[in-house]
């Protein structure tokens, strides 16, 4: 009996020996893509260039020591692109960590962002939490860029985004889930951060909407801000009353918003905001004097740059806040509502109420 | 021992993620998947009570056993033979599904058979042993899962990318449509925890009562809801659409951004892990122990020291049948076996329920054809 169960318990070890070759490819055998690009060139035959930026693993971890490289194909389609850059290197490409993927401006202005998203979302080792971007002039500078201040390759770029590492207020976070789901959703279209390199670091203070397929808008520093602030209602952000001779800049520790569609056949699409925060730069004793009227003047000043940056993205023919959604949300199921929004929403009105509300004067001493 | 009977009913709610119900209920999202979720709730709940009703009139006893008490035996073994097959089907699909859904998300490299032995094997193990062990391993294994699974759920309910008016875009525009029958079907299967009693009710004490009941439609309605609403909110109205693992990718949509894996998609899928393994755990068990009650030597048995060769039989070719499920099959024949599995067991349940109502009936005109006084000695024995 005792013979009988040593001999099944050394036959169930012996199955230890397969677990080597479970096809797994070891960590030193794979190459960490960090940033992947994509840019359009001007070869008809091969109008893909992909450009991924790889990660040399290094055993140490200090500012400045991260190490990679990149490399360039083009080709026919994306998955060919990346399929012939396996033949220049020498491990299996990885891309369970690649987080940041860059769309050359070019590549969506004549392309659009069809191709790259069907292969984005086909891919599952891709996450559904990446960062996707436009690449000013081009998404290989983006790539291509080293910078000093990354601890390990790759992790300059994702810490801009979100409220990971810098809490930037004019930097547009948009995940690839988000992506896709404005790209197919009806009345909701798809907003991207625009970057470029700005001496030795990334530059992502714009913002680009699209249409389903390609921009038809770019967003300057300040609308960004707007943007970022109105939609998503970002935290940390600042609000300028211009004034002489100094700004008076309120630091937005909080920020809400909410949109809101009034009225049934001439509808008003309402953006509520409401916005705490304290003085970051005043004159002497502003606020004491009237506390009440500094606020509803920054709120006054912040809604009318703001309706006129709604108005801009409404002439531009794009919905990223998703008034449509809002209005089909709202309209029970009636039909042909959604060609009914189509025709309201070139004329529709916006009114953005903003409340401001100030913590302090922000003085310490 | 009521904790058990409430096990099932949790661990079926959160399972229908791995049955495709969300897939189903999401293609049809726009004609008739909401409205047909009232009729689900009320369907559940009453099943739920009926069956808590009936076998609480049956202590100890299994479906196999009550049926010998009212039915002739070739009815019975056919009967129970219906039961096998529906019960192992679902642990076969289930088993396919999540072996490919590992393959595609942990390890594409690796044989989509690999996955499928080392599960198989796992189940093979668990699901041969006796009831009791199988029940013990279901408590041990939610326990653990549980809450965590319940802190996903709520981080997805709590986010702000969740769009909550493509939620109600879907909400509103499906509730104003006739129900789809196939949309019952599939939401109903959230209720269908207490489906398990049929055999788990051997292990039930005499003086049990099911308390709490009214907790039954809450549960279900809770993670219908959040199993059909959440991926609408956080891929849109259209593109939920084209997933076909949607819950894998809407977990994928979350981060954790301080925790040890960034990705919560592989925390969920360990845990799915453990739910798959208990579904098929207790799937092929019944089904099995279903099998073993047409023969005519077969006494019901819960807590037997050594398990008698047959189980390992059983569950071995159980486990060879998913091989050749696997060999013969994929992701889009899959998904319609899974949808006729899930209309099949409806279908099937309802006329269990009627079976059961004609029993009662049957008992209190007593119509009853022997009583076992076998049973009674055993039962007195099980209950603790």
């Amino acid at each position: 009996m005792i013979r009988h169960r040593t001999l099944l318990r050394c036959l169930c070890l012996t199955l230890l020996l397969a677990l080597g070759g479970c096809q797994m490819k070891d960590i030193d055998k794979r190459y960490f893509v960090v940033s992947a690009g994509f840019d359009y060139s001007d070869n008809p035959a091969a109008p893909y260039r992909v450009t991924l930026r790889l990660a040399l693993p290094s055993s140490k971890v200090e500012e400045g020591g991260a190490m990679s490289v990149v490399q360039t194909a083009d080709a026919a389609s994306i998955a060919e692109a990346v399929r012939h850059l396996k033949s220049t290197v020498d491990k299996e490409l990885e891309f369970g960590h690649c987080r940041e993927f860059i769309l050359g401006r070019k590549l969506i202005e004549k392309d659009g962002i069809d191709n790259s998203l069907q292969w984005l979302s086909r891919r599952r080792d891709i996450q559904s939490v990446s960062n996707v971007m436009v690449g000013d002039p081009d998404a290989y500078s983006v790539v291509n860029l080293k910078p000093k201040s990354e601890r390990y390759p790759g992790n300059s770029l994702f810490l801009s985004f979100g409220n990971e590492g810098t809490e930037a207020a004019n930097t547009v976070t948009t995940y690839l889930f988000d992506l896709y789901r404005r790209v197919y959703e009806t009345g909701l279209d798809p907003v991207l951060p625009v970057a470029n390199v700005f001496r030795d670091a990334y530059k992502i203070d714009r913002a680009a909407v699209l249409d389903k397929d390609k921009t038809r808008l770019f967003l300057d520093p300040d609308e960004t801000l707007l943007f970022n602030m109105t939609a998503f209602g970002v935290d940390n952000t600042i609000l300028v009353l211009p004034d002489k001779p100094l700004n008076i800049v309120l630091a937005a520790t909080h920020t809400t918003s909410k949109i809101n569609l009034k009225g049934g056949e001439d509808p008003v699409a309402v953006v509520n905001v409401s916005i705490e925060g304290f003085l970051e730069q005043s004159p002497p004793h502003l606020l004491e004097k009237d506390w009440g009227g500094l606020e509803r003047k920054m709120g006054k000043h912040f809604s009318e740059e703001a309706e006129r940056m709604l108005y801009k993205i409404r002439d531009a023919g794009v919905d990223p806040y998703g008034f449509g959604l809002h209005y089909l949300a709202d309209h029970h199921n009636a039909k042909g509502r959604w060609e009914k929004w189509k025709r309201l929403y070139p004329e529709i009105r916006f009114e953005v109420r903003a409340n401001v509300s100030i913590q302090g004067s922000g003085l310490i001493r | 021992m009521i904790r058990y009977y409430y096990y099932h009913i949790f661990y079926v709610g959160m399972m229908n993620i791995m049955v495709l119900v969300p897939y189903v209920l999401i293609s049809h999202r726009f004609d008739g998947a909401v409205s047909s979720f009232p009729l689900a709730i009320v369907f559940g709940t009453v099943y739920s009570y009926v069956t808590s009703a009936f076998f609480q009139r049956f202590p100890g006893l299994g479906l196999p056993e009550i049926y010998k008490l009212f039915l002739p035996v070739w009815l019975a073994n056919c009967l129970n033979m219906v039961g096998v097959v529906i019960w192992c089907t679902a642990g076969i699909i289930v088993l396919f599904s999540y072996s490919n859904t590992v393959g595609i998300f942990f390890d594409p490299e690796a044989s989509s058979y690999l996955n499928l032995a080392i599960m198989a094997a796992a189940s093979l193990w668990a699901a041969s042993r006796t009831s009791r062990s199988v029940q013990f391993t279901h408590e041990v294994l939610l326990i653990v899962s549980t809450p965590i699974i319940l802190w996903i759920l709520f981080k997805a309910l709590f986010s702000h990318w969740l769009d909550w008016d493509a939620i109600r875009l879907v909400a509103d525009a499906g509730i104003r449509k006739p129900p789809s029958m196939v949309c019952l079907f599939a939401a109903s299967f959230v209720f269908s925890g207490h489906m398990n009693i049929t055999l788990f009710n051997r292990l039930n004490p005499k003086d049990l009562k099911f308390r709490l009941r009214w907790t039954i439609p809450i549960v279900g309605t809770f993670f219908l809801l959040v199993s059909f609403f959440v991926p609408i909110g956080f891929h849109g109205t259209q593109a939920v659409g084209n997933y076909l693992y949607v819950w894998s990718v809407t977990t994928d949509s979350l981060m954790m951004k301080y925790g040890f894996i960034q990705r919560v998609l592989y925390l969920f899928l360990l845990l799915y892990t453990f739910l798959s393994l208990v579904f098929v755990m207790n799937t092929w068990h019944t089904g099995m122990e279903f099998f073993k009650a047409c023969f005519k030597k077969y006494k019901p048995a819960t807590d037997e020291v050594n398990v008698p060769a047959i189980n390992w039989w059983i569950c071995g070719v159980l486990a060879g049948l998913t091989f050749v499920y696997a060999y013969f099959t994929n992701d889009i024949f899959n998904r319609v076996a899974a949808e006729l599995w899930l209309v099949t067991r409806f279908i099937i349940e309802s006329i269990l329920i009627v079976l059961l109502l004609v029993f009662l009936v049957m008992k209190k005109k007593g119509y009853m054809k022997r009583i076992d006084d076998q049973h009674e000695r055993r039962s007195g024995g099980a209950s603790r």
